[in-house]
């Protein structure tokens, strides 16, 4: 087997957030947003791999530490074997000559003071103009790099390219822009490109378009994507491969057609069953996950989708913030919260890891103890099973969850998949 | 079948330095009560334009002509007052990015109690905050959330929120504009069930515009598809899913891409200016069935059809 | 050059004429016109003093205090010299001041502010900590004590003036760079291996630039005021040298007798000061659209 293009093993990168002074005091250490917490995948040669998601999945953070715009925190990045996680500035130059990056928003990525062809120009400028024999050399005179500019312009379908050339980003249509933008990086003659939701903000009868503009770049070029979408109609048409991403991690990852056909991972399926078909005959019921996406800040413990997951097992990682949402969304209902009051408010529970406790302060805790027990027996499903223990400590009501499985992706039918119903 | 909204000859010119940008061109419409109207379009086609001049929320440099009669009058011959009163108590509207819409400086229970005393100024705050917190389970969002600032929320729930608000007065009428397109496909699948459940609750009619053209399949009773600020089809939407009359519904239904797509397709050409006055039919130079009186004579509303399908074509 | 005017050509200077004409419309553009067309006046009366004025400055030519008439429009001051011809001469000083002070604030407060916005850190808190500090000063006070301290001459004066306006600069700027540092398209420069120094002048520098006009006005206001109060406190130039500043310092105490002496000198404070503030509104106003985004405000993006 060919050695992959990207190879990417156990890729974490964190974010701290910046916590007040008074804050750190008492809370005890900074918090850090878990982007990417273990990502692994690798893309070969000539394919499209797409990396689905919804915002905040960690998807576009992958993209920027690709290009160098972030540093990975532990992990490796190989780029044909070589190891690029951490370049140091010559390092990071090159990097950039061979993966680049295109934007969600073409506008946003050109700067307004700056005419499109000063904007490809100041690329060629700064790394040389490419030859055909693929290293590069600087050029002789401004109007060698007009010239080469001329000649991505063509190449990209901005014609007449002298036309063009002076066009300030507001001048140009979206289309027309990303061209541009796209037009910019391939001055650099790229190996790998990771575009990022690059038809997101254009118009539905656009798209298409620019979508095969893409395809065609990357035969001409003999380019790899790297293409990252919350969009999952697109990917399914565009990519050969997908990784599907939740909170940071990868939770199915395959072949295009095996995952769509089959989709193995709940989240995959709630994802599918979600996109809104446009066909009024085949309205369905849907059935779709519970809450939204927790923050990255604190992930849900064991697998991430368990607390939204309609499928989820008793071992799936349930934990006492769980008993917290919980009673939450029991209390939406008023005549419920009123009802069972003693055991509110929820702001009186506390979750620490497999343990949920509350001080019950004057109520009388074996009352509670039995309605909450109740309440988790009602709730029904899983969590019911996954409990260990409720009891009483003194004048403090726990509730107790076993210890999940460990979460170990394995081969399912053709793909990998990380999820304990398999 | 009691209509809720009456839109006749709606027009919209924004006074520029370069010239006049017709916005919204000679617009009929009726929503009816308890529908969904979906209204579909691309960027620049006016939908947005459509939605706002409902409201009188345009800027100054706009200038409005014909009649929108909402509740037996005609919110363009309004004072600046009495359209205020309407806002929020009979006439709502939800925007794109809830990140935006809520006043960060502002605690959520603050912002119900301003806008309950803001129509009602004799209510006493423990009121309102009851009120508040009814309109909070419908939108399933728990109570405590009302001492938080915006910023401590997540996109979902802020604009569970911004529906919860536009609900305190029971409206007639909810404008959503574009209400799911900054959120991901799963939150924006909960966010019209739950309109689609407090529809049916409260009575309310919806005015739902998107470019999201599965969206209006989904959810809507009825489409507009609008093209260069005017209504280029109207109709019941599975027949006109079915099938669809104007051209650039046509071309618009094949460009989307779903599940099923194989094939990539593209409308030719670029959407036109509104800037100045323009002859003929608006799609006359990316249309694929384009006859040479499509160029002079703009085609007027006919309806065709069995559904009576509203169509702005010289083919019918 | 009309046509070129009209198209709005697509080139920076182009499009900056064609605004220019087209915002001449609105009352904002019609005062910056005023603005400009008054202090190309006074320039113009400075350059040709040596012809303009009837009598030379410095040398008495008449009876003390005589009031506005005859060969003496505006009246002769407590020396006995031609008021109006030191109003003509008197215009160089404010003007020269306005040049060096603005340009030693520009010259240091620019490369600071982009330094600074652009590192962030540590060193911009730093640079900042020092620069609030000169700011939390009342400039004339601030001024006063430099010039007290370094003594007199223009180049003294003018440096005063700078050092008083430099954080100003620096903190417009530097805030502005703080900004747009976050914008995608820088990001995407630097994603394309651009060099740091290339990301600063070409992407960071001409979007922050349109600030630099306003507060360039501001400051030139200022600085004639702050000279002027400097001359009027004896710490401004050395005698001899016609002032209008200085002219009021010299004339006010005799206000009753020889109003004019002090009436003259203030009434043209005033009105290049008003000037340079017309001027720096009028540019803000205009700047802005050209370098960003489009001029047809179509309310929402339907």
């Amino acid at each position: 087997m060919t050695e992959p293009l990207l190879e990417v093993r156990d890729l974490k990168v964190y974010f701290s957030v910046y916590r007040g002074f008074v804050q750190r005091l008492l809370g005890g250490g900074d918090a850090k947003v878990h982007a990417v917490d273990g990502v692994s995948f690798s893309i070969a040669q000539g394919e499209v791999f797409g990396l689905v998601g919804e915002s905040g999945c960690g998807k576009t953070t992958i993209a920027k530490t690709l290009v160098g715009l972030v540093r990975a925190s532990s992990g490796k990045i190989l780029f044909r074997g070589e190891d690029v996680t951490r370049p140091d500035r010559k390092g990071l130059f090159r990097v950039r000559e061979r993966i680049q990056l295109i934007y969600q928003d073409p506008q946003a990525a050109l700067s307004p003071a700056m005419t499109v062809g000063e904007a490809v120009a100041d690329v060629l400028r700064a790394h040389g103009l490419p030859t055909d024999k693929g290293d590069r050399v600087h050029a002789e005179s401004e109007a060698e790099i007009r010239a080469a500019v001329y000649g991505i312009f063509d190449d990209v379908g901005l014609r007449p390219p002298a036309f063009y050339y002076d066009k300030y980003p507001d001048e140009l249509s979206g289309g027309q822009k990303q061209r541009v933008v796209a037009g910019r990086v391939l001055g650099l003659r790229p190996q790998l490109i990771v575009a990022d939701e690059p038809v997101a903000m254009l118009d539905m009868s656009v798209r298409a378009r620019m979508l095969e503009f893409l395809m065609e770049l990357k035969a001409r070029h003999h380019l790899t994507y790297l293409f990252i979408t919350h969009d999952l109609a697109t990917a399914k048409f565009m990519c050969d491969r997908i990784g599907i991403m939740y909170l940071g991690r990868i939770v199915e990852v395959g072949p295009a057609r095996t995952i769509y056909a089959d989709p193995k991972h709940p989240y995959t399926r709630a994802l599918l069953q979600a996109i809104p078909i446009p066909d009024p005959s085949r309205r369905s019921a849907k059935v779709l996950p519970k809450g939204e996406v927790p923050n990255a800040v604190w992930p849900p413990g064991g697998c991430r989708f368990h607390p939204r997951c309609p499928s989820a097992l008793p071992t799936c990682g349930w934990e006492g913030r769980d008993v917290i949402a919980l009673l939450e969304e029991r209390w939406l209902s008023i005549e419920l919260a009123a009802r069972e009051g003693i055991a509110g408010p929820v702001e009186a529970w506390e979750a620490d890891g497999l343990i949920a406790r509350r001080d019950v302060g004057t109520a009388e805790p074996h009352a509670v103890q039995a309605l909450i027990r109740t309440i988790i027996d009602q709730s029904g499903g899983p969590m019911a099973q996954a409990v260990r223990d409720i009891r009483v400590e003194g004048r403090t009501v726990i509730v107790e969850f076993r210890a999940p499985e460990p979460l170990v992706p394995k081969e399912v039918e053709g793909r990998v998949v990380e999820c304990l119903l398999y | 079948m009691t209509a809720v909204l009456e839109l006749e000859h709606l027009s919209v010119t924004y006074e520029t330095t370069q010239g006049g940008v017709h916005a919204v061109q000679d617009v009929d419409l009726t929503i009816a009560s308890g529908s969904i109207m979906g209204l579909v379009g691309e960027s620049g086609c006016g939908k947005s334009t459509l939605g706002r001049a409902i409201l009188r929320l345009l800027p100054d440099n706009a200038d409005m002509q014909g009649s929108v009669r909402f509740a037996g009058r005609d919110l363009l011959s309004l004072s600046a007052k009495q359209v205020r009163d309407l806002r929020g108590r009979n006439l709502a509207m939800i925007f794109q990015d809830p990140m935006t819409r809520l006043n960060p400086l502002m605690r959520i229970r603050d912002h119900f109690i301003e806008t309950i005393r803001a129509h009602d100024p004799e209510v006493r705050p423990e009121d309102a905050l009851e009120r508040a917190k009814k309109v909070l389970a419908d939108v399933r969002v728990p109570s405590d959330r009302l001492g938080m600032y915006p910023h401590e929320l997540s996109g979902g729930m802020r604009q569970r929120i911004m529906i919860a608000l536009c609900l305190l007065f029971n409206p007639a009428l909810l404008i959503a504009d574009e209400p799911t397109t900054a959120l991901d496909v799963i939150l924006e699948a909960q966010i019209l069930q739950l309109l689609q459940s407090i529809m049916h609750e409260y009575d309310m009619a919806v005015l739902l515009i998107t470019h999201n053209l599965g969206l209006v399949a989904e959810f809507a009773d009825r489409v507009a598809v609008m093209y260069a600020g005017r209504i280029a089809e109207e109709g019941a939407t599975v027949p006109l899913f079915r099938e669809p009359r104007h051209p650039y519904t046509q071309g618009l239904l094949r460009s989307v891409i779903d599940l099923e797509t194989t094939k990539l397709y593209s409308v030719p050409g670029e959407p036109p200016s509104l800037l100045g006055d323009s002859i003929g039919c608006p799609f006359f130079p990316r249309c694929e069935k384009r006859m040479s009186v499509c160029e002079t004579v703009f085609p007027e509303i006919r309806l065709v059809g069995e559904d009576r399908r509203k169509v702005a074509c010289h083919l019918y | 050059m009309a046509d070129w005017f009209a198209r709005g050509r697509t080139s920076l200077v182009g499009r900056l004429f064609g605004t220019f004409l087209r915002q001449s419309r609105s009352i904002a553009g019609v005062l910056v016109w005023i603005g400009i067309a008054v202090v190309l006046a006074i320039i113009v009366m400075a350059l040709l003093a040596p012809f303009l004025a009837p009598f030379d400055p410095n040398t008495k030519v008449a009876d003390p205090e005589l009031p506005p008439g005859g060969p003496f429009v505006m009246g002769t001051d407590r020396g006995g010299q031609d008021v109006l011809s030191r109003i003509i001469w008197g215009s160089r000083v404010p003007l020269a001041i306005i040049a060096v002070a603005t340009t030693i604030s520009l010259a240091l407060g620019l490369p600071l502010g982009l330094l600074s916005g652009f590192a962030g850190g540590r060193l911009d808190r730093a640079i900042l900590l020092v620069m609030d500090s000169i700011y939390a000063f009342p400039g004339l006070l601030l001024a006063i004590a430099i010039a007290a301290v370094i003594g007199r001459g223009i180049l003294n004066v003018s440096f005063a003036i700078a050092v008083v306006y430099i954080p100003t600069y620096f903190r417009v700027i530097r805030n502005h760079v703080a900004s747009v540092k976050e914008e995608p398209f820088v990001e995407a420069a630097i994603a394309l291996g651009l060099p740091r120094r290339r990301v600063i002048g070409r992407y960071i520098l001409p979007n922050v630039a349109q600030s630099i006009p306003v507060i360039f006005s501001v400051n030139a206001a200022d600085a004639v005021l702050t000279e002027a109060g400097l001359a009027v406190l004896g710490l401004g130039l050395p005698p001899g040298i016609p002032d209008w500043g200085f002219d009021i310092s010299l004339n006010w105490q005799r206000f009753d007798a020889s109003w004019w002496a002090t009436f003259f000198p203030g009434l043209f404070i005033l009105i290049l000061t008003t000037a340079l503030t017309f001027v720096g509104e009028g540019l803000n106003d205009i700047l802005n659209p050209l370098l960003r985004r489009r001029e047809t405000k179509v309310g929402a993006e339907a």
